[in-house]
């Protein structure tokens, strides 16, 4: 299946009313409509940049009655007044006013793997105060059943004896999706519930976290060697762990994820990225990862295993062998060892009692003081600002991070971040709508079940803040597109950016942004979605329609799609499969159907394989008699009609295709809405074809 | 003999130079280790570790019919013989460190100490396998091929402070795209060297035997390693003569320590995103980036015209750039 992805990028006619629009192209009628910008909206955002501090005296025990007085912070080595104070500390009694006993944290995780931050620079902040949360995610991908089972036990154990009504506990998975079984909660028997699920005690539980998911949209779906596996497998569950990390941010309190798994082993180098990218973001968000190794304490068999091949040749008498064990081992805890480091958790290795993952968790986030300042330095540049905070009293020792990263804006983000970021958007399931977006398509058969399918994509001009250098108006759109199939597989992609400079006196705002592409595709129903992002403030939008092909060697009169324009444009490259495109003019849709009255309006449609008699069709095309014209009507009354066009002869014979491109003269249409029914009648078989599409003409 | 009875009579002259030993066992090897570790702290682990093998019922060549000069029985025809009799055992030591990745940097470091003995001279590949002398076994006893007293092996990896979300150089720019986000790793390894054995090529009698190579040189008790060994007289060949004609050597198996070896390997990589769900790494890795003179092999064949000299050496430098596209 080709994806050759040709583009053009056209400023069309103004659109204002549009017909067939869809919610998402609503917001760009309004505003067109008033022919301006939207008003102008004035957001107050406060980054209060918080720490949490554990005090301890020579003693380890947590120092409580401490007040904000006594500490100062330094960001990057500039004092900083502290806001906001609070103790934080989780007591065993319920707290008072506690929220739901369920909350969504976590909600939108689930359903998308690697599920993207919001975009927006104000998020919406979860007060939690005084309590613990942990979220628990258990690597069902890379844990044996026993280890579910130990990790399973060890989650049990903690919430059966130890839960206090201040904790509110999540519980995800990881097989072949990120999954959240259970979101934060405090309730002791929804979480034992969940646990059972996951070791199977109640029968088809497992299976039902497990069930792999072949068309899941985050495996990409290649074969390759081991490494290649390993490489995709550790990224994968990285992508889990930031998917997670992402959604606890908006708590403000300290989140712990504990992480249980069995070792995590890295490709060489190469997943390096990832790993940075995952401990980034977990500071930013002020999540803590605890890693445990269910895999416990292991008496390496110098031999190896059952699971494994017996050790041949010299390194079983070298020794090699052995030490290879060691090395493999290690290597395989190095990621959980550094996700833990760099976050401020903890990993645990070679361990039997995993409460004492618990035992750290609930020790770290037992009491701890909760500083809050707004930083004097106010630029979003996305760098990581050092912070020190000091006591006055030297015989206390403080336990907090060592810094944070500065909120990062559009212009900030590194190139890496925005390609990620619209990957993201494109599967994500929950789009965001910033820019009014939308996509269309048509189809013209080529030979034989091959349909050559134009995509538009349209942003209206109003949406994209243009840049005034000299006389030209400048803006760049990255486009991003998938197609898939009816069984959700990929088929073609689309990548792009578009560059627009059009002359400043052209009033860009009043007119639309035109993106054209094209796919070659087989009957079907397929799925497209369309990102697109405005480079200047980084806002984006989506677009998902379906895109169908019929198969017109059912139909009696086999006609392509019908398109509507009024513009053509001159000196364009020949590409034989474009229909639209003769005699080196293109005829530029018009895909909202929208034309200004007193312009010339064209159609253009084939009819494939018309009869030259006895249901035989002539490939010379010798004896064939196609007529067809246009009828417009206004309600129930018919305002126009063209004169008959007779066509004796296949035009196109590659596609067996008999074109018709007519010109309507609409001088004589006032202004509104019409239905355009366009006739089609095979002569000598005898077959015929309506179709009747909405053209709105406007002044 | 005529035509048609050609096949059925049975010529007088086919000699049989081979056999195996019904009571043949396939060898097997018995491995102990003991590994105690510790965290000093939460990324910087310290190991013992003591490994152990025994090898037992390991193959070894014999010539039974074999004597100082000539066949020992006669009216036989030399023959080997393959039997499973070999042992061999191995102790060793070893001290780790491990900095695992935080912050950017890793690093890990090995120290092994190590005595491997076998007389199994098939055990490990390595030239004549047959014993030297089938009445005399236990002269088969002697390091093993693979025997490495010390061995260091290192590795690290270190994310350079360039690039978004580093120290330097951290803002959206062309130096950013250029001099950002690169890592470096390398690994490091020395050890000693391999032992090899002084032996006679082509005397009379083994070459009647069909066990050429395999007479050992005399050892006269000097000490076989010299303090400054050079690539025309790597050890001390004074230690060594042709034995008598008649005699078996003197000396022992692998009693001659070879060159050790030392390599160090460094790449230098880095991670781009192209066009949204491409990533391309581009990796510049150099082998042996020192370009260290590694000599790898000895002539310890005593009646030849370079014995005692280094006959060949490790590769050069050699830089590899690797462009990978994952799609």
């Amino acid at each position: 299946m080709t994806s050759q992805l040709r583009y053009r990028s056209a400023l069309s006619a103004l659109v204002a009313i549009t017909i067939g629009l869809s919610l998402t192209g609503g917001g760009a009628r309004a505003l067109l409509a008033q022919g301006q910008r939207p008003a102008a909206v004035f957001r107050s955002s406060v980054d209060l940049v918080t720490v949490n501090i554990v005090v301890r005296d020579k003693n380890g025990n947590v120092v409580r009655g401490l007040t904000r007085d006594d500490f100062t912070v330094t960001e990057d080595g500039r004092g900083q007044s502290i806001e906001t104070f609070d103790f934080e500390e989780v007591t065993t009694k319920a707290v008072e006013a506690a929220p739901a006993a369920v909350t969504t944290v976590l909600g939108s995780v689930g359903r998308a793997p690697a599920a993207p931050t919001p975009a927006a620079d104000v998020k919406p902040v979860i007060d939690m105060h005084g309590r613990r949360l942990i979220a628990m995610l258990f690597d069902l991908s890379s844990m044996q059943p026993e280890e579910i089972a130990r990790s399973a036990a060890s989650a049990r154990e903690y919430i059966e004896k130890r839960l206090t009504p201040a904790d509110m506990v999540a519980i995800a998975t990881l097989s072949t999706t990120l999954q959240v079984p259970q979101d934060f909660t405090s309730d002791r028997d929804v979480l034992l519930h969940t646990l059972d699920r996951l070791t199977g005690v109640e029968g088809m539980g497992f299976e039902e976290i497990t069930a792999a998911d072949p068309t899941d949209a985050s495996a990409t779906g290649f074969t390759a060697d081991d490494s290649e596996f390993t490489l995709f497998n550790t990224d994968r569950r990285l992508q889990a762990i930031q998917a997670l990390t992402d959604a606890m941010a908006p708590i403000e309190q300290k989140k712990s994820l504990i992480y249980f798994s069995s070792g995590m082993t890295q490709t060489g180098l190469d997943n390096r990225v990832a790993i940075r990218t995952v401990i980034d973001r977990a500071v930013r968000s002020n999540v803590s990862i605890y890693t445990a190794d269910m895999r416990g304490l292991q008496a390496l068999g110098p031999a190896g295993d059952a699971s494994q091949a017996s050790t041949r040749g010299q390194s079983a008498f070298s020794g090699a062998a052995v030490s290879g064990r060691f090395d493999t081992m290690s290597s395989s805890q190095d990621a959980l060892s550094s996700l833990a480091q760099d976050t401020g958790g903890r990993a645990f290795f070679d361990l039997n009692d995993f409460g004492t993952v618990f035992d750290k968790v609930v020790a770290d986030t037992s009491a701890y003081y909760l500083l809050g300042f707004s930083s004097t330095n106010q630029a979003k540049d996305g760098r990581f600002r050092r912070l020190r905070v000091s006591l006055k009293r030297p015989d206390l020792k403080l336990e907090c991070r060592a810094g944070y990263y500065a909120p990062r804006d559009f212009a900030h983000s590194a190139r890496e971040d925005r390609e990620q970021q619209l990957t993201e958007q494109l599967f994500s399931d929950l789009s965001v709508t910033d820019v009014p977006v939308y996509a269309a398509s048509a189809y013209f058969r080529i030979k034989g079940d091959r349909y050559f399918v134009p995509l538009w994509v349209i942003v209206p001009g109003s949406a994209v803040p243009f840049n005034k250098s000299g006389d030209k108006s400048k803006a760049t759109l990255d486009i991003v597109g998938i197609v898939r199939d009816p069984r959700q597989r990929p088929v073609a992609r689309i990548r792009d950016t578009v560059n627009l400079a059009v002359s400043a006196s052209e009033q860009v705002e009043r007119k639309n942004v035109q993106y054209q592409t094209d796919l070659e595709l087989p009957p079907g129903v397929f799925n497209l979605k369309v990102v697109v992002r405005e480079n200047q403030t980084g806002e984006m939008g989506s677009f998902e329609a379906a895109i169908t092909v019929p198969n017109l060697t059912a139909n009696p009169i086999r006609l392509s799609s019908v398109i509507v324009g009024s513009r053509l444009q001159a000196g364009l490259k020949k590409d034989p499969r474009n229909p639209l495109l003769q005699n080196g003019t293109e005829l530029i849709p018009s895909v909202a159907h929208v034309v200004t009255a007193g312009q010339p309006l064209y159609l253009y449609y084939e009819v494939y394989d018309a009869s030259s008699g006895e249901g035989k069709t002539a490939p010379t095309g010798q004896g064939i008699r196609v007529v067809s014209n246009v009828l417009f009507f206004r309600g129930q009354q018919r305002v126009l009609e063209t004169s008959l066009v007779e066509a004796t002869a296949v035009n196109e014979p590659d596609r067996k295709a008999t074109t018709f491109r007519l010109e309507v003269p609409t001088a004589d249409l006032k202004p509104g809405l019409y239905t355009c029914q366009v006739n089609v009648v095979d002569d000598v078989a005898g077959t015929f074809a309506f179709p009747r599409l909405a053209v709105y003409v406007k002044k | 003999m005529s035509l048609a009875t050609a096949l059925l009579t049975p010529s007088t002259g086919i000699t049989n130079n081979f056999g195996v030993d019904p009571n043949y066992r396939i060898g097997y090897v018995q491995l102990w280790n003991v590994d105690v570790q510790r965290d000093l702290t939460q990324t910087l682990n310290v190991g013992f570790t003591y490994i152990g093998t025994h090898g037992s019922s390991l193959d070894i060549l014999r010539a039974p019919n074999r004597g100082p000069d000539g066949t020992t029985i006669t009216g036989v025809a030399p023959f080997i013989w393959e039997s499973s009799g070999g042992v061999s055992t191995m102790n060793a030591g070893s001290v780790r460190v491990r900095k695992r990745l935080s912050r950017g940097i890793q690093f890990g470091g090995t120290y092994t100490y190590s005595k491997a003995f076998d007389n199994a001279s098939s055990l490990g590949g390595g030239g004549g396998v047959v014993a030297q002398n089938d009445k005399d076994l236990a002269a088969e006893y002697g390091p093993s091929n693979f025997d490495v007293r010390h061995r260091f092996s290192g590795d690290f990896s270190l994310e350079l402070p360039f690039g978004s979300n580093r120290r330097w150089l951290n803002r959206e720019g062309l130096a950013n795209e250029v001099f950002g986000g690169w890592m470096l790793n390398g690994t490091v390894s020395f050890a000693s060297g391999t032992p090899f054995t002084a032996r006679v090529l082509g005397a009379v009698s083994d070459v009647a035997n069909g066990v050429n190579g395999t007479l050992r040189a005399n050892y006269n008790g000097q000490p076989i390693t010299i303090s400054d060994p050079t690539i025309t007289q790597f050890f001390n060949t004074a230690a060594f003569s042709v034995p008598a004609p008649g005699t078996f050597g003197t000396a022992g198996r692998n009693t001659i320590i070879g060159p050790g070896t030392k390599a160090f390997n460094m790449a230098l990589m880095k991670n781009f995103t192209v066009r949204g769900l491409r990533t391309l790494s581009l990796r510049i890795q150099a082998n042996n980036v020192l370009n260290m003179v590694v000599w790898r092999s000895i002539n310890t064949t005593v009646n030849s015209n370079t014995f005692g000299q280094v006959t060949s050496v490790g590769q050069m430098r050699s830089v590899q750039i690797v462009l990978r596209v994952g799609f």
